[in-house]
């Protein structure tokens, strides 16, 4: 499954907290230029692996290598080649754009040009604004610049779009894609299904601090059965043995002049022969595949 | 510049950007020795009240800044995850409290050239009259506040609760220290109090040296004893996150 070297590798991660575990016995290998998502639902280890990961918190167990080292005993070392955006950090409110990249790229010994970074990522107009008067959607581009000042290979985005309105939301993501393009790894967490299904390379999905599955998006969705849904609306009067009987229809179910069709095959084609033979005129006809959130649901089995 | 230049730069010109900060740290100080200087009109007299203004207006506005200020920026930096996000870079989260620090006490001393100079050119202040002593109780007295100030960013909670701490012991230490009053005209037991907070301590050797005497020994141990005590516990106590 991985193309390139693997960057980041852990393996048997434990972490409690008190009493609560908080992350048990998680596993999974990072290749370098991948966007690995690490998805599951709020509370279910996903911020914890990563700080792990990051080495902001030592693990219980377990070993953890990113970039070949120990994330706590060579901290200062990988400091240099990682970049982090932490779930709810912020930044002093009167601090201006410009001078946060200054500063951050400061920090670092051979840092990005951040002059062509603010042009690049679509801040000019937003450079001397200080940080307390932008708008969600540009604080979460100004941290993701933030994370990139230091030119680190392994860039860690902890709930990145979490409280953005949709479209802050769709422009991050296209900003993430951007970041493919540069070859860095990036490690996603996110509780979001759209997010990590558009973005990610492969996913590690966690649950009650175990990881349930790691896949493509579209190997965890192949995984479920092929069921189909097909919705549509009739006018008139509508009797469902016209369909029950057809071979690839497993279930219809009918709420007032909704139809929901549930099936195999081709079940598209069956239905509406039938529908057509008795001149029955389906409105609004709309045909569901399982998707990334019907996947999680089957191995988590839950849904947020 | 390297990280630490900027590091402190940048957080220079944040603190100028307060503007709240910015006039109880120095502008009160200086607006206190011009309206005392029209009112009491010092001239050349050597009564020792006149030594009361000057030294007044410093210790309001250091322990302004030390108690007040520092402890509130500092807990919110760790409040709003600043001092994390910073661990995870090669900078280290520690030099952003040196950066307040020195910043601090630029401005403190800044402030304090400000007051003696307004007062003495404007309304006739004598000088400090001890400078050595002067500039020992000066220091020794910033060390004092300030320790205290980061043992209060150490331990609170919330940049709301360390305000609150901050605010509190600024006005006890006030009522104390003889700042809100000169100590002569307090109760001997306020005053024998005093000489045990930092803040009254500082007062009692600024006013000493500003009349011409060295400060009392026990004024410069128990600032000495301040500094140590809370600074130890404060770097030994402060949570990161």
């Amino acid at each position: 499954m991985l193309r390139g070297m693997s960057v980041i590798e852990v393996s048997n991660l434990h972490k409690r907290y008190r009493d609560k575990i908080a992350v048990r016995d998680v596993s999974f290998a990072v290749a370098e230029g991948e966007i690995f998502g690490i998805l599951g639902p709020n509370g279910a280890g996903k911020t914890t692996t990563v700080e792990c990961v990051a080495g902001l918190r030592a693990p219980d167990g377990g070993t953890i290598r990113v970039l070949g080292l120990d994330p706590r005993r060579d901290k200062d070392e990988l400091n240099s080649q990682v970049g982090v955006q932490l779930q709810e950090s912020q930044l002093p409110e009167r601090l201006k754009v410009w001078e946060a990249l200054h500063l951050y790229a400061s920090f670092y010994p051979d840092p990005a040009d951040w002059e062509r970074l603010i042009d690049e990522w679509g801040m000019s107009e937003k450079r001397a604004t200080p940080y307390g008067k932008l708008s969600g959607g540009q604080k979460q581009r100004l941290f993701i610049m933030l994370a990139l000042v230091g030119r680190p290979r392994v860039v860690f985005l902890d709930e990145l779009t979490t409280g953005l309105d949709p479209q802050a939301r769709r422009e991050t993501w296209q900003l993430i894609e951007r970041l493919r393009q540069t070859g860095v790894t990036v490690v996603l967490v996110t509780h979001f299904m759209e997010e990590a299904e558009r973005l990610c390379d492969r996913l590690a999905v966690i649950d009650d601090g175990a990881v349930v599955a790691i896949d493509t998006p579209g190997g965890l969705v192949s995984q479920m059965d092929s069921r189909q849904r097909i919705r549509f609306r009739v006018t008139g009067p509508f009797d469902k043995g016209l369909l029950t009987p057809i071979p690839e229809v497993s279930e219809v179910a009918q709420n007032g002049d909704h139809i929901e069709v549930t099936g195999t095959g081709d079940l598209l084609y069956a239905v509406t022969a039938v529908l057509a033979r008795h001149q029955i005129v389906a409105a609004g006809l709309r045909v569901d595949q399982a998707s990334l959130d019907d996947a999680f649901v089957a191995l988590t089995g839950k849904r947020f | 510049m390297s990280g630490t230049g900027t590091l402190t730069f940048t957080e220079f010109k944040l603190f100028l950007r307060d503007p709240g900060a910015t006039i109880a740290t120095i502008g009160l100080p200086v607006a206190i020795v011009v309206v005392f200087g029209l009112i009491a009109q010092p001239g050349s007299g050597t009564d020792p009240i006149m030594t009361y203004f000057p030294a007044m207006a410093l210790a309001l506005g250091l322990a302004q800044l030390a108690l007040n200020v520092t402890p509130t920026t500092l807990a919110s930096y760790r409040e709003k995850g600043i001092l994390r996000r910073m661990s995870t870079t090669p900078m280290r989260p520690a030099r952003l409290l040196t950066a307040q620090l020195l910043i601090s006490i630029g401005l403190a001393v800044a402030a304090a050239v400000l007051v003696v100079l307004v007062g003495h050119l404007g309304f006739r202040f004598t000088l400090p009259q001890n400078f050595g002593g002067f500039v020992a109780a000066f220091l020794l007295g910033c060390a004092a506040l300030f320790a205290v100030g980061l043992l209060v960013a150490a331990v609170a909670p919330s940049a709301r609760v360390a305000t609150g701490v901050g605010v509190g012991l600024f006005f006890v230490s006030l009522v104390f220290g003889g700042v809100f009053m000169p100590a002569e005209t307090l109760p001997p037991f306020l005053v024998r109090i005093g000489d045990f907070t930092p803040l009254g301590a500082f007062m009692q050797s600024l006013r000493a040296s500003w009349g011409g005497t060295m400060p009392e020994p026990l004024h410069l141990a128990v600032l000495g004893g301040y500094t140590i005590v809370a600074g130890l516990a404060a770097a030994r106590l402060f949570r990161w996150e």
